[in-house]
């Protein structure tokens, strides 16, 4: 939205993007069927696009515009949140659509698509802004941002309107190549131009964390090592790994979820209150969050970090087989499909309360979670037996599915004993906002066009969240796994994850989601 | 969807209350005892409550339009509604209370409970207020739906909008359009509460659509070369609000004005001073579905005369900007799926002032006055 026209100032009309032409490089990958174009769909659909937006699929499947089209019809018929389809809408949105065929690492491919967004600038009022969406497998990364570069269709020196370039997770596979892959990137791109997704960050009720935490003021006198315990981050899933067995037997819990969604989360709840909501102010709150996290080693580490994979079992009423039995997958594989992990925080708020992390597929339910665990009240005059059934007071932020908010409060049984017990005070975002919750990748794509990095990870953050997790990753390569696999599908982890969590404190537990 | 109803009320005068009144005062225990017999078939209820929604109709018929339209937007702007039917003294004495608790499966998403209460008094205008207030939650915002024309002069009007944080009226359901919208700019003058009109949230999408083409090439910056503006209006407040809206953020002056009236359809043509050169309009009161059915805009681009059109066919609106040298670009867009067609919901969920309204209230209303002067 431009600031110097008056029609929009102070309107309650939503912010809409200035002209744009997105490129996708990987448009006829899964990921733009099941998110990207849906994502689009939808924000055409509410009016949320400019007036001059153009859209070029490119990869190397070979397709007319017209072939696109219909195929991109089918992802949006099966993955839009929206049905059924508007067809007018549909067909409106679909003539914004055309396809180059090519790979992306073929030099010919940048400079063909370079054509068409001449011809876009010049026809269609885009105004020479450009958007690069690496939908892509990252091996293809470094050859497709070299292309974009050497053909000057957009990158540092492009000054014909703005150039960005999105990036979809894993930002590398370790600390190296994520350094090397940021070197290759800012040589092309520079910094602020550079928009990592990681579409957790996207979640509405990711974005009330800091909602919540800053827009009350009841909350963060007490958000501090003070008066919290410990701190829990819970990334379950029921599904296993969904024929990505290849994918999957390279990444493994830690890099899939650790390294990205979990610690972000975890940064959110640790971060200092921002002097503004300026989308730098918050990102510097949160990379200092991740500088502070102690980095563990040897022993230690051992300790910390649990590592767990899941055997044949039971989840959702259906038998499942167990991660090595599923296809792609080595039948001694020894990757991960679950971890837990304690964290310090070492500042002065939250010296000496550990944040658990924990991350897992075929648990028993899909579930995001932080749990803020509050110290028991520091004397409780009813006895024992009257309070049997209360528990320090928890604050849960659910992330999905039912996202929304529990306060876990003491109340007095009714009746003529003074017995107390714990009780559940919720809000649910169904109940009080009853719109639909709009997909994450409708929120980043239009922020990624508006300009507003705010919630997608700087480079500093993505590097220390590297040297968090590259020790782990060093110390299981140098050293023999557990007795995989240790927990059966359907169990909420493997035992010494219960352990890991009471080591200090007998009494704390996982939450059960 | 499936509903539960619990209800008490007059026997057979509001559909789904059917029991005897209650005593105001007993209105909060009673509703809380149907939550519990809800409870006890159907597991624990919780009452989802945002605001408090005050309707205020005029007779039976409309409360129960109003209930109506309450029951189709409950799920999701779920409110604890009072709908008051204030009688002139003299019809029946004093105050009858009916109240029930609505329960909701939507086909999506999670079930939603709310209240409603329903108020049928005769009490001397300056103390209404004291039969509101104690049937509000507490601490929730107080949304006052006004149906019909409201009495802008009146007793009732102040007392009630004094216990309101906003007011919503639905100028398209005044008895005398265009002149209510200039009594209503009057009386927005010195309303403390803030105000919000459906027409204007109704003209939302339009505006965006009209707002877009100035974001980029070839209009970024000409929005202040606008030479015509043509508005086909079904609700002629939204054709006058939208000619309001134009003026107040481009800041035109209003030259000259007049109404050429004729059996067909009522037509205000104006002439305004902008800041670059003049602008002719022209709102013309057409039949139809929805809100408006076109506006063209004319603009002067580097390169010659652009155009700008919004069109509605149905279920979505099409707009189409045409610009010497350039591709004409075309887009359709989605209309808000509104659950209550009058748009209310989204008033429902707008807590401060809407200044870019009341601005663009003063030229409307401007307009609005040329055929009565």
């Amino acid at each position: 939205m431009s600031a110097s026209n008056p029609l929009v100032v102070g309107e309650r009309m939503r912010a809409t993007p200035p002209p744009t032409a997105m490129v996708i490089f990987g448009g006829s990958g899964d990921l733009a069927h099941r998110k990207i174009v849906p994502a689009l769909y939808n924000l055409e659909l509410h009016r949320l696009l400019p007036q001059n937006f153009q859209v070029v699929g490119s990869s190397r499947t070979a397709f007319s515009d017209e072939e696109y089209r219909r195929d991109m019809r089918k992802a949006v018929e099966e993955f839009s949140r929206t049905q059924p389809i508007q067809q007018q809408v549909w067909e409106s949105f679909a003539s914004r659509l055309h396809y180059v065929t090519g790979s992306s690492t073929d030099p010919g491919t940048p400079a063909r698509v370079g054509d068409l967004l001449d011809q876009f600038d010049a026809e269609r009022g885009t105004d020479g802004n450009r958007l690069f969406y690496l939908s892509l497998i990252p091996k293809l990364f470094p050859e497709t941002v070299r292309g974009i570069g050497k053909s000057g269709i957009g990158g540092r020196g492009w000054d014909r309107g703005w150039s960005r370039v999105v990036c979809e997770k894993p930002f590398g596979h370790d600390l190296e190549s994520a350094k090397e892959l940021q070197a290759l990137l800012t040589k092309v791109f520079p910094e602020p131009d550079v928009f990592r997704i990681d579409h957790y960050l996207g979640k509405e009720s990711v974005q009330n964390i800091i909602a919540f935490r800053f827009a009350n003021g009841i909350f963060e006198p007490v958000w501090n090592h003070h008066y919290v315990d410990h701190v829990q981050v819970t990334v379950a899933e029921s599904i296993g790994i969904e024929h990505r067995g290849n994918f999957y037997e390279t990444a493994g819990a830690i890099r899939d979820i650790i390294q990205n969604h979990a610690l972000q989360v975890l940064a959110l709840v640790a971060m200092e209150p921002p002097g503004t909501f300026e989308p730098e102010d918050v990102r510097n709150e949160k990379a200092k969050v991740l500088k502070a996290l102690r980095r563990l080693e040897g022993e230690a580490l051992d300790a910390a970090v649990v590592r767990g994979q899941y055997g044949p079992g039971w989840v959702d009423g259906h038998q499942v087989p167990g991660y090595r039995e599923e296809p792609d997958v080595a039948p001694d594989s020894v990757v991960e499909t679950y971890v837990a992990a304690e964290f310090l925080v070492d500042n002065w708020r939250w010296a000496g309360t550990p944040f658990y992390l924990r991350t897992g597929k075929r648990l028993p339910k899909r579930a995001t979670e932080v749990v803020v665990q509050f110290k028991a009240a520091p004397h409780l005059p009813f006895g024992q037996t009257a309070q049997d059934g209360l528990e320090p007071n928890a604050l849960v932020l659910r992330i999905q599915p039912d996202e929304g908010i529990t306060m876990k409060f003491g109340a007095k049984v009714p009746g003529p004993s003074l017995e107390v017990r714990s009780v559940n005070m919720d809000f649910s975002y169904g109940t009080s906002f009853a719109d639909d919750l709009p997909d994450a990748y409708e929120r980043l794509l239009l922020d990624v066009m508006v300009g507003d990095p705010t919630l997608f990870p700087r480079w500093d953050s993505v590097e220390e969240a590297w040297r968090v997790v590259q020790p782990i990753l060093d110390r299981w390569a140098g050293s023999d796994p557990p007795e995989l696999p240790n927990y059966a599908a359907g169990e909420w982890g493997p035992k010494a994850a219960d352990e890991l969590i009471a080591r200090h404190r007998p009494g704390r537990r996982w939450r059960r989601p | 969807m499936s509903g539960s109803v619990a209800l008490t009320g007059g026997r057979g005068e509001l559909p789904g209350f059917s029991l005897e009144p209650v005593g105001l005062g007993e209105v909060d225990q009673l509703l809380e005892r149907q939550r519990r017999q809800d409870e006890d078939s159907h597991g624990v209820l919780v009452r989802a409550s945002v605001s408090n929604l005050v309707v205020v109709c005029h007779d039976r018929a409309s409360s129960r339009r109003a209930l109506a339209t309450v029951e189709q937007l409950g799920q999701r702007a779920p409110s604890r509604c009072v709908v008051l039917i204030a009688e002139p003294p003299g019809a029946r004495e004093g105050v009858r209370t009916w109240a029930r608790v609505v329960q909701r499966h939507p086909d999506a998403g999670p079930e939603v409970i709310w209240d409603e209460v329903v108020v049928q008094t005769t009490v001397p205008p300056r103390h209404l207020a004291a039969v509101v207030l104690p049937l509000l939650l507490p601490e929730l915002p107080v949304f006052t739906w006004w149906t019909g024309t409201p009495p802008f002069a009146g007793e009732v009007f102040s007392e009630l909008t004094a216990v309101s944080d906003r007011l919503i009226v639905d100028s398209a359901a005044f008895s005398d359009p265009p002149a209510d919208l200039a009594r209503l700019a009057r009386a927005a003058t010195a309303l403390t509460p803030a105000l919000s009109d459906c027409v204007w949230g109704r003209l939302t999408p339009w505006r965006e659509l009209l707002a877009a083409p100035f974001d980029g090439p070839p209009l970024r910056g000409a929005h202040d070369r606008i030479r015509s503006v043509e508005v086909e209006a079904v609700e002629p407040t939204a054709g006058l609000e939208l000619l309001g809206w134009f003026a107040s953020r481009l800041g035109w002056e209003l030259d000259q004005a007049r109404l050429a009236a004729d059996p067909a359809s009522d037509t205000w043509l104006a002439r305004w001073s902008t800041a670059g050169g003049a602008c002719e309009s022209r709102v013309t009161t057409s039949l139809g579905a929805g809100t408006l059915t076109k506006v063209a805009l004319e603009v002067e681009s580097d390169d010659g005369l652009a155009g700008i059109r919004v069109e509605a066919p149905p279920g979505h609106l099409v707009a189409t900007v045409t610009a010497p040298g350039q591709h004409r670009t075309r887009r359709r867009v989605g209309l808000p799926t509104l659950a209550d067609p009058i748009g209310l919901a989204g008033e429902l969920q707008l807590f401060g002032r809407d200044r870019v309204f009341e601005a663009a209230l003063l030229p409307a209303a401007a307009l609005a006055e040329a055929g009565t002067t």
